[in-house]
């Protein structure tokens, strides 16, 4: 009882509060010009999947896009991954990831992406970065040696963190929105039939 | 009959939701996942009627901004269409609730009176354990996260399975005067020994789930499933789950529904902390 | 015969009588009333001065205490029409002094502004210039060789051929993302090796050059592009 109490307490303090940080410091157009930005980095990333995925990619040039790819993300990013016949989540490192991608044992690979993509808001953290989450849809089809197909639909939530950095060029003061990717949760999925 | 009707109103809803239509011989029919609602922050938006039917944000000021024959459609499909409990005049009435033109009803993330319910499982002295965390966002320094508020696991609930019971087990008001040398009695059984606590005793299942994890003795192995219930309508109780289904009907939609006044709010909330 | 007793004469001296009677107490009764209108005008012009005399200041503080909120045009609308009530009071007559000045500071702002927004466009037309033919026209075509290439070995010497315009391969790239004003937003700024290879990967070239510092032997040191 008290425990409630206290709870309700606490919703309404919170309640007061957001008041004043739900005041949003960016107009719409600069809003919608770092959710672009945010959506490019997600873009960017699909497509190195698909390089890295592709068997025709040279062995060195998926490695050097590793690295690329690596670039875009924050420092311990994580992959959370389900299925549909497994609804716990197996978490594995972006790095190893992209390198269990790269050694898949399909003799083709056919990585699409739907043109369906969702923007969450960006919200702000303690830390003062903002955070959002950025939805896209992707098609796997796996072709062994003996013509055995796999085909799987993921749905995959991307956490996007920007933050106004600044940085001195030619002794010019540049502001610029640094977009870093975070974890990413991977679900798959039956979209219809 | 009643899912016949169900399934005649969304098909009458959903051509406006839906962009062309772009088919793909491999990628099959995008519009399914277009409207299917992919976040919980889309959720938000729909509810609010804050999102084009093309899937464009609405920003206050914009024409269409919490347009009321918008939001009409989009509340009609942010309910899973499965759920026999959720009745039609029940969703009517939710609905002419929220759309009341005098005083409607949005959702506000950061309006608190709403709540996360996350099923995990940890190895609890080496057995898989199911445990549920409760979490609300808390604002600090003019941002935002998510807290853990509470915890259920059902042994600690066993464990206190005898409090409040009533039984002859208590120390004689007398004891002082044997300098409690009765305590012995007292710590001889672990079955009953919170009985011998005062009556406003609660055990705080939360440092007891952070004392264990510290002692090593719960370890985290994954989440499971996540749903959120909302207190942010006055007078009404809903939950909010994933549904991860083909078809247009999926995604973030309304699972559970439910009338409510202040004392059902107390029973249901001790109800939803397993209390 | 007793009939004729009651005299046809008598009764219109009588009828008479009460005529006067009548007009007199509808006159006295006019008169009084007409001096009462009087006043009731009198009353109805100093009310309705008092009125204008309000609406006036209440018009000449909103024009002294917008943030903004009005247009220029809107509050110059709203002083001549406060000038044209032609009110003989030394409040408002300092109040629209103040008003004066207030907007002719604003005019002189706003005059200020559209001709910077003017040279503003000038200057951007001019750079648009140098983008799509001038020095710029090589240095696109270049990016775009890269994120057009067919294969990899191609693109690999485009890369080759695109640097040769560069003092290094780590001269600064900075992409425009928006302008609002004063806040230029920038994408997290890269180097030029970079970017070429993003080209390549991406098999895309989304950006146009915006604006080149080149070095004493005509190399590119620092570069600047924006979105297509």
């Amino acid at each position: 009882m008290m425990k409630i109490k206290a709870f309700f307490l606490i919703l309404a303090f919170s309640a007061i509060g957001s008041q004043l940080a739900a005041q949003d410091v960016l107009s719409p157009s600069r809003k919608q010009a770092i959710d672009s930005l945010a959506l490019e980095k997600v873009r960017d990333l699909s497509k190195y999947i698909s390089i890295i995925g592709n068997k025709d990619t040279p062995w060195s040039e998926a490695n050097r896009v590793i690295e690329r790819t690596l670039e875009l993300f924050a420092d311990g990013a994580m992959m959370g991954v389900s299925s549909i016949n497994r609804e716990e989540v197996n978490y594995y490192g972006v790095r190893e990831y992209l390198e269990r991608l790269m050694a898949l044992n399909y003799d083709r690979v056919n990585i699409q992406w739907y043109n369906i993509q969702y923007i969450s808001d960006l919200e702000r953290q303690p830390d003062g970065k903002y955070v959002g989450v950025i939805t896209i849809y992707q098609r796997f089809e796996g072709v062994t040696k003996e013509g055995l197909k796999y085909v799987d639909v993921t749905k995959k939530d991307v956490t996007v963190y920007v933050e106004r950095k600044t940085t001195q060029i030619s002794g010019r003061i540049i502001g610029f929105w640094d977009v870093m990717l975070g974890d990413i949760r991977v679900t798959e999925t039956k979209p219809g039939n | 009959m009643h899912k016949f009707r169900l399934l005649l109103i969304s098909l009458a809803l959903l051509p406006g939701l839906l962009p062309a239509q772009s088919f793909n011989s491999l990628l099959g029919d995008e519009s399914i996942l277009h409207a299917q609602t992919k976040q919980v922050n889309q959720f938000f938006r729909r509810f609010n009627a804050e999102e084009s039917t093309s899937g464009d944000r609405y920003f206050p000021g914009d024409k269409d901004y919490r347009n009321s024959d918008l939001r009409k459609r989009y509340l009609g499909i942010l309910f899973d269409n499965q759920n026999a409990s959720i009745t039609d005049p029940l969703k009517l009435s939710f609905i002419e609730d929220v759309m009341r033109p005098a005083q409607p009803h949005f959702l506000d993330f950061h309006g608190g009176q709403w709540f996360t319910e996350v099923l995990t499982e940890f190895t609890y002295m080496g057995k898989k354990t199911p445990v549920t965390i409760y979490m609300k966002l808390e604002e600090e320094n003019q941002g935002y996260k998510w807290v853990i508020t509470n915890v259920y696991l059902s042994s600690f609930h066993e464990m206190f399975h005898n409090l409040g019971k009533d039984d002859q087990r208590f120390l004689h008001p007398m004891s002082h005067e044997l300098d409690f040398m009765n305590l012995v009695r007292v710590f001889k059984d672990k079955a009953y020994v919170e009985q011998y606590t005062a009556s406003d005793y609660h055990p705080d299942y939360l440092t007891l789930f952070l004392y264990e994890f510290k002692k090593g003795n719960l370890v985290f192995n994954t989440v499971k499933d996540v749903k959120f219930h909302f207190f942010q309508v006055p007078g009404w109780y809903f939950e909010l789950s994933e549904f991860n289904r083909p078809g247009t009907n999926a995604g973030w939609l309304i699972s559970g529904l439910m009338k409510i006044n202040d004392n059902d709010k107390e029973l249901l909330l001790k109800y939803l902390y397993h209390e | 015969m007793m009939k004729n007793s009651f005299s046809p004469a008598r009764l219109k001296h009588r009828l008479s009588f009460g005529m006067m009677l009548l007009l007199a107490v509808t006159i006295g009764a006019g008169l009084s009333s007409c001096n009462s209108q009087k006043k009731l005008a009198k009353k109805k012009a100093e009310q309705e001065l008092a009125e204008k005399t309000a609406k006036a200041k209440a018009d000449l503080l909103a024009i002294l205490n917008d943030d903004g909120k009005m247009t220029l045009e809107e509050k110059e609308f709203k002083l001549a029409a406060v000038k044209r009530m032609n009110l003989d009071n030394q409040e408002i007559k300092d109040l629209i002094g103040q008003a004066e000045e207030k907007l002719n500071r604003e005019r002189a702002a706003l005059e200020k502004k559209k001709e910077e927004d003017r040279l503003q466009r000038e200057k951007e037309a001019r750079e648009r210039e140098m983008r799509e033919s001038g020095p710029y026209r090589n240095i696109n075509l270049a990016l775009d060789a890269v994120g057009n290439a067919s294969d990899i070995s191609t693109a690999n010497m485009k890369i080759r051929e695109a640097l040769v315009n560069f003092a290094g391969d780590d001269v600064p790239v900075l992409i425009l993302i928006s302008k609002e004003g004063e806040d230029s937003d920038y994408d997290k700024p890269t180097t030029i090796r970079k970017y070429l290879e993003f080209l390549k990967d991406q098999k895309k070239s989304p950006n146009k050059v915006l604006n080149a510092v080149f070095d004493a032997n005509g190399k590119i040191k620092e570069l600047e592009l924006i979105k297509k």
